[in-house]
């Protein structure tokens, strides 16, 4: 059903549903809804998950919207709850048992096998396969990936991810920074490095090069 | 806050150190002393370069659209959430008198407060849970003695 845009800011709908108006929380809803889903989808990686978390969001900023205070944006006080669900939900994830690797697993792997995982892994290495960003956010620490859907994905101010994540200004550019040296490397611009490389000077085997866009 | 850093020294440049530079991560005149230097590196100046890139990419990504399926799931589940707090709210004076089979609005408690069936005695209203929201509102108002079935 399509929600009429009364034209209100968010303060005022805010506002408004904390004095009982019924339509005002669906207005709000309607007007953030994808941006909360795109950040959702983008750090937990898992539409149903992600689903989850923006519904659970939206019912708790809907309980608690009377105790809003305007000291921030409406907008960053919902990513902020949507962030927290997304990030508890990363954290029940981690405690489900996971099935173990086959060098984990204690079986048995003989030596062509090993073999032919390293030539298969070496032949990915050496193809400087550009992945697909989505598949490369995935291969972050959810504190880097949460800070770079934030920052670099949807634009928000360093400021405001900050908040939203419930972290200085300092740690939000640093997780940053981290993430965006590793997404560099899977997506082509810079080659592959150890964590401790250099670049320039004497260093032999330079790690980095000018994106060169086909 | 500790305001304490360790400032990169380069060439040779850490990837690492640079991706800090990039990000602002020291201070502004730190970094723009810093960026200087890196920018006249080669290498440093590509590895600024690759991460200038990869910013572009995560920049450009397409804005992404909540698929039908889970927009009606929310407000399904919204639309409950309302019906709850709907129930469980302290209904209007002016709507308690007229369950109360006042004749105005006017004669509904200010406070609204009940009174006992019985003794007439102001009584303490309980308001239905979530359970009994479709039963709301209730037909019989409270009383402070016990019924004695005869």
């Amino acid at each position: 059903m399509p929600v009429l845009d009364s034209g209100r800011s968010d303060a005022e709908l805010i506002a408004a549903h904390a004095q009982g108006d019924t339509s005002a929380f669906a207005e709000l809803t309607a007007r953030h809804r994808d941006r909360m889903w795109a950040v959702a989808l983008r750090t937990l990686r898992d539409p149903e998950e992600a689903a989850d978390a923006v519904q659970d969001a939206l019912i708790s900023a809907f309980r608690a919207a009377d105790r809003f205070r305007a000291e921030s944006a409406v907008t960053t006080w919902l990513h902020r709850i949507v962030v927290n669900a997304c990030l508890d939900r990363i954290r029940r994830r981690k405690t489900r048992p996971t099935v173990a690797m086959p060098e984990e697993s204690g079986e048995h792997v003989s030596n062509s096998d090993l073999q032919a995982l390293a030539d298969k892994r070496d032949h990915m290495a050496e193809r400087e396969l550009r992945m697909d960003i989505g598949e490369a956010m995935g291969t972050l620490p959810e504190d880097q990936r949460a800070a770079i859907v934030l920052v670099d994905v949807e634009g928000y101010p360093v400021a405001d991810a900050a908040v939203m994540l419930g972290v200085a200004e300092g740690t939000i550019k640093s997780r940053c920074a981290r993430g965006r040296a590793k997404l560099a490397v899977q997506l082509g611009h810079l080659r592959n490095r150890s964590t401790d490389d250099v670049v320039g000077g004497s260093a032999e085997g330079t790690s980095a090069r000018a994106d060169s866009p086909p | 806050m500790s305001t304490e850093f360790r400032t990169p020294h380069g060439p040779p440049w850490d990837v690492d150190d640079v991706a800090d530079v990039h990000a602002g991560v020291f201070p502004a005149e730190v970094t723009a002393d810093l960026l200087t230097r890196i920018r006249s590196d080669p290498d440093g100046a590509a590895v600024l370069a690759a991460l200038d890139s990869t910013v572009d990419d995560l920049s450009l990504l397409p804005p992404l659209l909540m698929p039908e399926k889970y927009v009606l799931r929310m407000e399904t589940a919204l639309f409950a959430e309302r019906r709850t707090a709907a129930a469980t709210r302290p209904i209007a004076r002016e709507r308690l008198g007229a369950l109360l089979g006042r004749a105005s609005a006017e004669a509904a408690p200010r406070t609204g407060r009940a009174r006992c069936r019985t003794c007439r005695r102001p009584v303490r209203r309980r308001w239905p849970g979530p359970g009994l929201r479709d039963r709301w509102p209730p037909v019989q108002r409270p009383r402070c003695h016990p019924v004695i079935s005869r």
